[in-house]
């Protein structure tokens, strides 16, 4: 205990230290050198969409109006709905140039973080995005897991501001139609981050989600006597870049084709035309051929094995699917086995050529592998993949390929034969 | 020559008078005055002359109010009239136990003081003591701030002798200490320690002794007096002095090698050392199923931990990362906040001082109107503030919620309330940097304490692996084998030795 | 009052020491071969750092009683000694800087970007002066405390992002990479480490000085265990080379953690983590700093040392990132940097084993005399 200060003296430093912490949280406090941003002053943004245009970045974003949004709001005054979102746009020479000139008319701070959806105008992604991009990965508002799609057809600043659903703000309803797709396999959703990482793979060009104007026409509005179009933003298909630059589009078919291929099928709906009549055999095989089918694929897990044969690269491409009957529209016996032996193989010649159909198209149009092929030739030849790696692009449309599709009905429904059918 | 000779003399003749002074006369009229003389004439000294049945006067001296008067009078005065033989035959004829010899004037009146009544008689140079105290007390009852649902229901009283008597019932061991002191040069207060002779860490043992006969101070009105003198870093807002009005709970205490401290006139008991987790057990943790027991502490841990960092994180997150809040609360905090005229930490203080000025007047109100104040205090506070766009809503369920986990943790609440406008502090100037450098200050402060010897934060900094079976998880009392190390006096030993 | 530290306690120093260093830049994913054959290589340097180990092993259990600073002087003779204590004291505070000043740049890039650094520095500095004076047992304990929580929220943060990892990235194992690189990197990724100066310096601290040996042990494999799991998330998730273009990885991992939609944009809580990882890191080197100082100046009361010490890097940190910022710090990974780390990890040591065969004969005079 010889080494205790005396008290006054730690008093003394108990005050000093006291000071130096009040003073420099008042200094703190002062705006300007903490950054405080109090919510009401921020413009939350749930959308970005870029556009180039005559040398020219556009950004267009949807910023929150809170007080119209608001569940209070609503509940308390129907009638004085202002606007729920409004959509200001800046110009200016690169992104943060243009989103900051965005401040110089809007009074509240552009708030980047919440915004899960970035939307590129075709304009834009044709041009090459990768010099422009990096502000979204660079600064630490904008988040890296947000998704990125390109519009089809169409400027950024068409899409956002697209009522649909049910008024919620485009960025919400794009984010939540892109995570649909695990339920039909017809898009892809793909993050900056993702993108970023299919794009530092030299070997594979990355397939990007997109967005589509679509005019429907509303058949049931019979009060009105003109007929109505509403706008919706339709997600199927995918957008394929050649490293950064886009050059074409998978529609939603072809994109199912895709997922079989990089293994990303989740679930989805396949519809096949039944398999054609054979009455000669047992009599229970009743149909037509003509009708469709549909099967829910529960599961779908896919094999990629490169063999190599003389120097030439052939691809099999083995896809496992289990699925559930969903509906048949012809007067099929689904009890008996053959039947469903061939239903099963219907199906499966249906992927197959949903498969090949892709493929075709990634090998003969777009002339490069946006498949992640080569990563598989890296993964199982790694010494044929160095010699090959560099010349990668010129050797994948040569290459040949075939697919397997088992298909499995792991259940039926709720049904056992149609009502078309009679039991025996 | 002189000088010396002459102050010598008066030396002498101090001596002789104040030992005088000191000294039973063999006249009980010398001894009444100096009776009244030494109370100053207090009105509540009761002096009785009567004559003996052996014709010596006798004279019975008590304070009114600590000696039960029937026992006077029967055992002491009825016996005396008319049974006693000899003067020097007193202490066989009456049948008090505890009866004294006593030859001087300091132990009578300390005695007196205690409740005792002295018996001076004619030509004798001594005086009797009779210990008859008795005075009005609380009967035993439920304590107001331990309820407990399953369990004993007994609490300490205001009396001391009563309090040895509950736990000496509970513990019925002759390795049962009390060990008595008595503190405070006015008050001249009882106070008694407790242990098990053979659980106790000597060390600690010595350590509080020691503390004990260094306090000098004039009066101990309570319990918490001895409590602010000898704990551990008395600056601290950390009580290392744990306290309970449960006989069981203290029983308990002792059982693991604890040191109780009775005080007289408090029906607080002291237990020491106290550690950090002791503020998560309830004497009903121990009575209810284990799992249940896990489950009703993790539950505390977490509230703890919102009653202390609550606001401070909110006003974090509301004012510099409000990327972190999900979109659909972010807008609904932006529409609730659009309209408030204050930043977020002022909003936030200022609802943290009109809670902490409810709880003052709902503590200090009586009864009757108690219940008006709590309808006025969460209406107006609460309700009309929000809309009256003084406050966001969200604002106000935090701060509620926070003062709500505080009650839950009787003995923290100095610590709670502090650290969280620290936190509250920091969190408005410095965002969650500033909440976390708090965080790990106040934890750095709480592993560095100890209450006397034993680490605070025993057993998680330092670990000991029996400390956790009644840590967090309250393990089955079979599996409690051990006693904490640290606490008691080996470092393992089985419980059921 | 001695402190004493138990073998648990020293674990969890070390342990988080060793985090520490990889959870900010995670340096590691640039060295060797820098592909996704890193975790072999992390597994191979496990050896190497057990190895880098034993001449500090070897001078603490000869010299128990003393730190580095004691058994310098014992061996190499005063004036020697004290300049290699001051160089060793140097040494700790150039690595505390190194650490602050990562830790600023984080939190003005991703944290507090608005934040003046002064205020920044300031709170940090108040805050591990504060932990360090407070002495080595209670910094120890802190540490303790906040350990288990450190490392099981690291566990957390790989767990919630599973939805990102793509395990094939890891395809092919070993075929890009040759023994070679692999075994370079694994030395470089070894010398990046200097938790062997913090258990040497409180060796005399060690209330179980017999546990040295499994302290280093477990330890080492403990952490190597937790390094290789972040690297492998990080990774695969992001993507080989992704990681190596990001400046903080494994901030950057979290960043794109998106769970059940609460555990999204949790970077905040991650960098709550990782304050106190890298501020106990820092409390030890401000620590040993003023430890090897006082030894130095034979004086009783650390202190002063420590508050010495703790405003000079202050003054440093503040200056080398707001007035004269050296970004290429925030790398540490420069050629020189092995040089220090070998010279005072290994070369030192070593040096004083041989000496101390040299001068064997006066060494047991000594030890005769002196008992």
């Amino acid at each position: 205990m010889n080494n205790r200060i005396p008290k006054a003296k730690r008093n003394k430093r108990v005050i000093i230290i006291l000071y130096l912490l009040i003073s420099s949280t008042i200094l703190s406090a002062c705006e300007g050198t903490v950054g405080r941003r109090e919510i009401e002053d921020l413009g939350i943004v749930t959308a970005i969409g870029v556009d180039y245009v005559n040398d020219e970045v556009i950004v267009t974003l949807e910023v929150v109006n809170p007080l119209a949004s608001s569940i209070s709001a609503q509940a308390s005054s129907t009638k004085t709905e202002g606007q729920k979102y409004v959509y200001p746009q800046g110009r200016g020479k690169t992104i943060k140039d243009a989103i900051s000139n965005i401040n110089l008319y809007f009074d509240k701070k552009i708030f980047l973080s919440h915004s899960n959806i970035l939307v590129l105008g075709e304009e834009f992604a044709k041009r090459g995005t990768i010099d422009l991009m990096d502000f979204f990965i660079r600064d630490s508002q904008p988040r890296e897991d947000m998704y990125i799609v390109v519009a089809k057809g169409a400027r950024a600043s068409d899409i956002i501001g697209v009522k649909a659903g049910l008024g919620r703000p485009t960025g919400t309803y794009l984010y939540d139609t892109l995570n649909n797709f695990s339920s039909n396999g017809k898009s892809i959703n793909i993050s900056i981050a993702e993108k970023y990482r299919y794009y530092y793979d030299v070997s594979n060009e990355p397939v990007i989600g997109l967005v589509q104007l679509k005019e429907v026409v509303r058949s049931d509005d019979e009060l009105k006597k003109e007929e109505q179009t509403a706008k919706v933003l339709d997600v199927a298909g995918g957008a394929v870049l050649s490293r950064d630059r886009l050059v074409g589009y998978f529609d939603g078919d072809e994109m199912m084709g895709f997922n079989f291929i990089v293994g990303d099928f989740k679930r989805g709906t396949i519809v096949f035309r039944t398999p054609v009549e054979d009455k000669d055999k047992k009599g229970t095989i009743i149909g037509a051929d003509g009708v469709f089918t549909s099967l829910d694929i529960v599961s779908a897990k896919t094999k990629r094995e490169i063999t190599v044969n003389d120097g030439k690269i052939h691809l099999t491409i083995d896809v496992k699917l289990k699925a559930g009957l969903n509906e048949i529209n012809q007067a099929l016996d689904v009890i008996d086995e053959e039947v469903m032996t061939r239903i099963e193989k219907a199906c499966s010649d249906k992927v197959k050529e949903l498969i090949s159909t892709t493929l075709e198209k990634g090998q003969k149009e777009f002339k490069q592998d946006s498949f992640s092929i080569g990563v598989t030739v890296h993964q199982q030849h790694p010494k044929l993949w160095k010699e090959i790696a560099t010349d990668w692009n010129n050797i994948f449309p040569e290459i040949t390929y075939d697919v397997k599709v088992e298909t499995t009905i792991v259940k039926i429904g709720l049904m056992n034969l149609p009502a078309n059918l009679r039991r025996k | 020559m002189a000088i010396i000779f002459l102050s010598f003399l008066a030396i002498i003749l101090f001596i002789i008078v104040v030992k005088g002074e000191a000294m039973i006369s063999k006249d009980i009229e010398v001894n009444k005055a100096k009776m009244k003389k030494i109370f100053k004439g207090s009105s509540d000294l009761l002096l009785y002359a009567f004559d003996t049945s052996c014709n010596t006067k006798a004279l019975v001296a008590y304070i009114e109010c600590l000696v039960d008067r029937n026992g006077l009078y029967n055992d002491l005065v009825k016996p005396l009239i008319k049974d006693l033989k000899s003067p020097y035959e007193i202490l066989k004829t009456v049948p008090i136990a505890g009866a004294r010899e006593v030859y001087d004037m300091d132990t009578i009146t300390k005695e007196m003081l205690v409740g005792s009544a002295v018996l001076f008689v004619d030509t004798l140079d001594t005086a009797y003591l009779f210990e008859l105290g008795k005075w009005e007390r609380r009967s035993i009852e439920e304590p107001g701030n331990e309820r407990v649902i399953k369990g004993p229901k007994e609490g300490f009283v205001e009396d001391i002798s009563v309090n040895k008597g509950l736990i000496r019932r509970r513990i019925r061991n002759p390795n049962l200490v009390f060990e008595d002191y008595i503190v405070g040069t006015q008050t001249n207060t009882n106070v008694s320690l407790v242990y098990l002779a053979d659980r106790v860490n000597s060390s600690v043992l010595d350590e509080v002794r020691e503390r004990l006969n260094k306090i000098n101070v004039d009066a101990i009105l309570d319990a918490s007096y001895i409590e602010q003198i000898i704990k551990d870093s008395p600056k601290s807002l950390i009580p290392t002095v744990g306290y309970t009005e449960k006989p069981d709970v203290a029983a308990g205490k002792i059982l693991e090698g604890r040191i109780a401290i009775i005080s007289d006139v408090s029906p607080m008991v002291l237990t020491i050392p106290k550690i950090f987790i002791e503020n998560f057990q309830t004497s009903e943790d121990y009575y209810t199923i284990p799992k249940y027991a896990t489950y009703l502490r993790t539950i505390r841990i977490f509230s703890l931990l919102m009653a202390v960092t609550l606001p401070g994180i909110l006003v974090a997150l509301k004012t510099y990362h409000q990327e972190m809040l999900p979109t659909s609360l972010l807008m609904s905090m932006a529409s609730g906040r659009e309209g408030v005229p204050f930043t977020a930490l002022v909003e936030a203080l200022f609802m943290l001082i009109f809670l902490e000025i409810i709880k003052e007047s709902s503590i200090r109100t009586p009864s009757s109107i108690g219940r008006a104040v709590t309808v006025v205090s969460g209406l107006v506070l609460g309700q009309t503030a929000v809309q009256a766009g003084l406050v966001g809503p969200i604002m106000v369920i935090a701060i509620a919620a926070s003062g709500i986990s505080e009650y839950i943790f009787a003995s923290l609440k100095e610590m709670i309330v502090l650290y969280r406008f620290i936190i509250l502090l920091l969190g408005g100037t410095l965002g969650l940097f500033g909440v976390i450098c708090g965080i790990i200050i106040i934890i750095t402060h709480l592993v560095s304490v100890r209450s006397f010897g034993v680490p605070y934060m025993y057993p998680i900094a330092p670990y000991d692996k029996e400390g956790m079976k009644d840590f967090i998880i309250r393990s089955p009392l079979d599996k409690m084998t051990y006693l904490p190390r640290n606490i008691s006096n080996k470092k393992e030993r089985m419980r059921n030795e | 009052m001695k402190e004493q530290v138990s073998t648990r306690q020293m674990i969890y120093v070390l342990v988080l020491n060793r985090i520490g260093t990889i959870i900010t830049i995670m340096s590691i994913i640039h060295m060797g071969p820098g592909n996704q054959d890193i975790w072999i290589m992390m597994i191979l340097s496990t050896f190497y750092c057990l190895l880098f180990n034993l001449p500090f092993l070897f001078l603490s259990m000869r010299f128990s009683k003393s730190s580095i600073i004691g058994y310098m002087e014992k061996i190499f003779g005063k004036f020697i000694g004290k300049i290699l204590g001051v160089a060793y004291g140097l040494f700790f505070m150039r690595i505390a800087i190194l650490y602050y000043y990562i830790e600023i740049q984080m939190i003005r890039t991703t944290f507090m970007e608005e934040l003046s650094p002064i205020i920044i520095v300031t709170v940090l500095m108040i805050v591990s002066i504060y932990i360090a004076s407070r002495g080595f047992e209670v910094s120890v304990r802190t540490i303790e405390f906040f350990g288990p929580i450190v490392i099981g929220s690291i566990i957390f943060y790989i767990v919630l992002g599973f939805n990102n990892i793509d395990l094939t990235v890891l395809l092919p194992i070993y075929q890009d990479s040759s023994l070679a690189s692999l075994s370079m990197g694994a030395l470089e990724a070894s010398l990046i480490f200097t938790d062997p100066v913090i258990l040497s310096m409180n060796f005399p601290s060690l209330s179980n000085k017999k546990d040295a040996g499994k302290i280093i042990v477990i330890s080492k494999i403990f952490s190597q265990l937790i390094i290789i799991l972040m690297l492998i998330a990080t990774q695969v998730s992001l993507g080989v080379e992704q990681a190596r273009h990001s400046n903080f990885p494994f901030l950057t991992y979290v960043r794109l953690v998106r769970t059940y939609s609460i555990f999204e944009r949790i970077e905040a809580v991650f960098l709550i983590t990782w304050i106190i990882i890298v501020t106990t890191r820092v409390v030890s080197y401000l620590y040993i700093s003023g430890k090897a100082f006082k030894e130095v100046f034979n004086k009783k009361d650390i202190k002063p040392f420590i508050y010495a010490v703790g405003i000079i890097l202050g003054i440093i940190i503040y200056y080398i990132s707001d007035v004269n910022p050296r970004l290429a710090y925030l790398y540490g990974r420069k050629t020189q940097e092995y040089y220090y780390y070998f010279i005072f990890n290994i070369g030192i040591p070593i040096l004083a084993i041989i000496t101390y065969y040299i001068r064997g004969r006066d060494f047991k005079k000594q030890e005769r005399l002196g008992n």
